[in-house]
């Protein structure tokens, strides 16, 4: 008894009632525990803690607490791991996938060294690097194809099992839950390239590899196996059951890959596979790079998949999250951040430009033609960088205006009264509070401040180029009509999705309304643009002036002949162009055979009537209205309209009073006071009591349950 | 400790649970009854913080679970009608697992998690594999749980559910036990045997609105007064036969039924009804031993209050 008085001690602080002393007292028949556990644990409350002396993985365990204490302690990965380390599954799979991988490379060591024959052995570094690539392949398709697996079924298990429930009413945040969930999967994966440390080594002995070659490619598997795993991670959150985790892992993945190893592959080929295959244009390619785009080379994708890693993390804490908790806050600051870096990394890029730094500087006392040229083509690449940065600040908008916007109208009550509690200058706060209405806030606000930024940075570098014969619209005319254009379109999209989201009230649906629209707009008109002809100018039913593709086309280049008439909407057509030019090119009465009118073919390019003409032609060309400017206006309306619809105006963009949850629900019929004892009448019909089924992957709060 | 207040759960037109209200004192346990698909579960999800009501509000122990419900998981053990436990690990690590999930601090964890295997009598499982384990000890393993870091409420859905009569007759005493310690227990069930030993305090619910709430007597009382149709239990000392012919013979009596020497009469009258039925034996030479107002059980109560409609 003493003892158990002493373990009631140690009882939590916020234990409050004390109830678990008593539950101890209470208890003085059942059978005493262990004594290895009372007696050690009593003596845990005053004297050290288990940890100093050793009870509990002693002074290591001390040590590595202090900067890896939240590892150490952190429940879910312990769990996971216990379990997975005494799972068969797992001592199975990972022996197969060792075994399978030794055998391999035991394959290839020999096919090579067994080649030529025993007079004609192979250079033995031609043989490390293949087995060390044979390797890296290997290893690759294991973490990509293999882990994922494991990965993708660590939360659809919670709720297949039915501990769901249990887990989320814990003191655990979901962020705690999906880090630990993480954390757990990325182990796995990381056992298995320790495991096949030795393997690689194999490799190592044949040469031809040097160490760096080995830690950059296991980092970059690292790299690759975090971002897999999120995104199994992901799936799993964001399905109801394991068979459809799987499916989305494996059939997302793909795409999933694109956009994440296209910066990290051309990283890792540049400054790896190059070097080792001995590519050596790659080689000189990057030797082209100054130190500082090389540091770019690396920061830029490693930045990216930073915050592709972290927004996967935080799409799978959102799934997590009951509907009243607070979605959005975290993606628009990271929205912000990410916006804010590829603007950083896009100035970057365009200021340390390999073909445009130091021209300037190197300028001769007198400009020499080939020097002009070279300012030329600096300039054309620079005015490409810039032209490629409005269309990534396009993208990332657009994608914004359409995920913010179609978030769900109706606020949880809590973050409701807590935006309701915003006042003064604090109120600017709520464009990161959730709700369509604040999520056109946030993108109305982002566009005004990025778009103009940019244009202003272009206007200062791209200048007012006037390179006719480039091809491209005069550089400070296309920046204006692009800025422009973009600010109406990204205005557009966010008040369509803003117009949408009440009457849809579902947040995926409402984007996928959003999106559909957008791709078909985008499309349509390049299909016709395809097939229709080039020398007229576009009819209305083309719809050029809706495509966002041929807007920037429009906005960025010029017409070079007189029949690239195609994006204009007014003006002359190409063949009355061409009758112009043709009767700028008739000789004088006199000249030539009399009573027969000469072919302008006749004529030299060098003829000055012929310049003439020409020179009319092109002027005649670039006549009329463009397409951008049309869809610049076409835009701006359409956004306009959809405001006045939305009845969101300039004064509501400082902010409006939040909307509340859903109107309480009709109060039932009169029906008897409590204990009366009667039943209720036909009149409440309306509260069925077997609820609809929910999908199974809808969020906890969706779902009816028959109680 | 709880208190449910017009309480409204709509699921896109379907409301799932209308208007609750009811109270829970400190100490109570308040035994939430309802036929299948009644709304007990959600009403219990939403106090669990699980779900958010869409109208109403609910506080346990002053904390609200719309705009605190972190505070409130702290407060609240919570145990719902189906879970599984993790595979793959021991008693005392599936407990563990938990106590670090509530923050309870390493150095506490152990005796707190002995405390309340001790408690559930699961001392002697401590090593043993979670999944190997009986559907009873589960149950207790849950229990545990949910115990674990000592809340004050603790919210039990159908906790005995698949539960052997020994199981059920252990899991009740458990929570007498607990009910001692000073925890307010809120235990939903439709098996109503189940909770009318250990409730003091019923909510009645169907089709999501709450029918009748407050202790059994009060709700068999109020039932009893507005029933037009009364009961009592006359014992006589012999002829019994004898006393059913006098009864039934009395203009307000309905029914008797005998019972050997026990008469169950049905009557519609009022509190002076009883004693002129008593006279008119006592002048018929019947000896009568004893009376005694009928009240109803749980489940009369329960099949009165119910309609047993289900959408």
């Amino acid at each position: 008894m003493s003892e158990r008085d002493d373990t009631t001690a140690a009882t939590p602080p916020g234990s409050g009632d004390g109830a678990t002393t008593s539950a101890a007292t209470a208890t003085a028949e059942t059978p005493a525990p262990p004594a290895e556990s009372t007696t050690a644990d009593g003596g845990a409350v005053t004297a050290p803690a288990p940890s100093a002396i050793g009870g509990e993985g002693g002074q290591l365990r001390t040590l590595l607490s202090v900067p890896f204490g939240w590892i150490l302690d952190d429940p879910i990965l312990l769990k996971e791991l216990r379990a997975a380390f005494r799972r068969r599954r797992f001592l199975v799979a990972m022996t197969s996938l060792l075994s399978l991988t030794a055998l391999v490379l035991l394959i290839a060591i020999f096919m090579w060294t067994e080649q030529g024959g025993s007079n004609n052995r192979p250079d033995p570094t031609k043989i490390g690097r293949t087995v060390f690539f044979a390797f890296s392949v290997i290893q690759a398709i294991v973490t990509f194809l293999v882990f994922p697996a494991f990965s993708c079924m660590s939360i659809t298990e919670e709720r297949s099992n039915k501990s769901f429930d249990l887990l989320i009413t814990t003191c655990l945040p979901a962020h705690r839950i999906v880090r630990g969930k993480f954390l757990a999967s990325f182990v796995y994966c990381f056992t298995f390239m320790a495991a096949t440390l030795p393997l690689v080594s194999l490799a190592f002995l044949f040469g031809g590899v040097t160490p760096s070659d080995i830690a950059l490619t296991y980092l970059a598997q690292g790299v690759s196996a975090a971002l897999v795993t999120a995104f199994a991670i992901f799936a799993s959150s964001a399905c109801g059951t394991t068979a459809r985790a799987i499916v989305l892992t494996y059939l997302g993945m793909w795409p999933f890959y694109l956009v994440i190893f296209g910066p990290l592959g051309a990283m890792i080929h540049y400054l790896v596979i190059a070097p080792l295959a001995g590519d050596q244009a790659s080689v000189e390619l990057l030797d082209s790079y100054s130190t500082a785009n090389k540091t770019l080379l690396v920061v830029g994708p490693v930045g990216f998949l930073v915050f592709v890693f972290v927004l996967l993390f935080c799409l799978a804490v959102n799934r997590l999250k009951p509907l009243s908790g607070n979605k959005s806050t975290a993606l628009r600051i990271l929205f912000v951040l990410f916006v804010i870096f590829g603007l950083a990394m896009g100035v970057a890029f365009a200021e340390l430009n390999h073909e445009t730094v130091g021209i300037e500087e190197l300028a001769p006392t007198k400009p020499t033609h080939e020097w002009l040229e070279k300012i030329k083509a600096a300039e054309r690449s620079r005015s490409d960088l810039i032209r490629s940065l409005f269309r990534i600040v396009a993208l990332v908008l657009v994608a914004g205006a359409i995920v913010f916007t179609g978030e769900e109208g109706e606020l949880p009550r809590r973050i409701a009264e807590r935006l309701g509690r915003l006042r003064g200058p604090w109120r600017v706060l709520s464009i990161f509070y959730p709700g369509d209405r604040n999520g056109l806030r946030f993108i109305t606000w982002i566009t005004l401040l990025v778009v103009p930024a940019v244009t202003l940075y272009s206007l200062y570098r791209i200048g007012l180029i006037d390179d006719a014969a480039s091809g491209w619209r005069p550089g400070g005319e296309a920046v204006a009509w692009s800025c422009l254009w973009l600010i109406a379109f990204v205005l557009f999209v966010a008040q369509l999705g803003h117009f949408l989201s009440p009457v849809i009230r579902h947040g995926v649906y409402t984007r996928l309304w959003i999106v559909f629209p957008l791709v078909a707009a985008t499309i349509y008109p390049v299909f016709w643009f395809m097939i229709g002809s080039h020398d007229v100018p576009s009819r209305i039913y083309h719809a050029y002036y809706l495509s966002p593709a041929l807007v920037d086309y429009s906005a960025w280049s010029e017409p070079q002949s007189w029949n690239q008439r195609s994006l204009y909407m007014t003006g002359p057509t190409g063949e009355e162009i061409r009758i112009e030019r043709d009767r700028l090119l008739v000789p004088e009465e006199g000249v030539g055979a009399p009573g027969r009118r000469p072919s302008p073919t006749y004529r030299y390019q060098d003829d000055p009537r012929t310049r003439t003409a020409e020179a009319r032609a092109l002027q005649l060309a670039r006549s009329g209205v463009p397409v951008h400017a049309v869809s610049t206006l076409v835009y701006a309306l359409l956004a306009i309209a959809l405001a006045l619809w939305n009845g969101v105006i300039v004064a509501r963009l400082w902010g409006a009073p939040p909307k509340t949850g859903r109107p309480r629900a009709p109060p039932a019929k009169e029906k008897p006071s409590s204990a009366e004892g009667a039943a209720p009448d036909g009149a409440s019909d309306a509260a069925t009591e077997a609820a609809p089924d929910a999908p199974a992957d809808a969020p906890a709060d969706t779902k009816p349950d028959a109680g | 400790m709880i208190h449910v207040q017009h309480l409204t759960k709509d699921y896109e037109g379907f409301i799932a649970v209308r208007d609750v209200t009811f109270d829970v004192s400190e100490g109570d346990i308040f035994g939430f009854i309802g036929p299948n698909g009644a709304g007990k579960t959600t009403t219990i999800r939403m106090l669990a913080t699980l779900i958010e009501p869409t109208d109403g509000a609910a506080t346990i122990g002053g904390l609200s679970v719309i705009d605190d419900p972190d505070a409130v998981r702290r407060t609240i053990g919570y145990m719902p009608d189906y879970y599984g436990v993790y595979d793959g690990i021991t008693v005392e690590e599936y407990l563990d697992f938990f106590a670090a999930a509530y923050d309870i601090p390493r150095r506490q964890r152990r005796p707190t998690i002995g405390d309340v295997m001790d408690l559930c009598d699961l001392g002697n499982l401590r090593h043993k594999l979670v999944e190997g384990l009986s559907k009873g000890m589960k149950q207790r393993l849950c229990l545990a749980k949910t115990l674990v870091h000592d809340p004050k409420v603790l919210i039990l859905d159908e906790p005995a559910a698949g539960l052997d009569p020994r199981a059920r007759i252990e899991l009740r005493a458990l929570l007498k036990e607990l009910s001692s310690m000073g925890k307010t227990i809120l235990i939903s069930s439709h098996i109503l045997t189940e909770l009318s030993d250990i409730c003091n305090t019923v909510g009645i619910i169907e089709r999501g609105e709450i029918l009748a709430t407050g202790l059994v007597t009060e709700i068999s009382n109020k039932l009893s007064e507005r029933s037009e149709t009364r009961g009592v239990k006359i014992v006589v000392l012999a002829n019994a036969a004898e006393a059913e012919a006098i009864l039934t013979g009395e203009g307000e009596v309905v029914a008797v039924h005998r019972e050997g020497r026990e008469l169950h009469v049905a009557y519609q009258g009022d509190d002076k009804t009883v004693p002129r039925l008593v006279r008119r034996l006592v002048m018929g030479e019947i000896d009568v031993c004893g009376v005694t107002e009928e009240r109803e059980d749980l489940e009369t109560i329960f099949m009165k209050v119910t309609t047993g409609q289900v959408a």
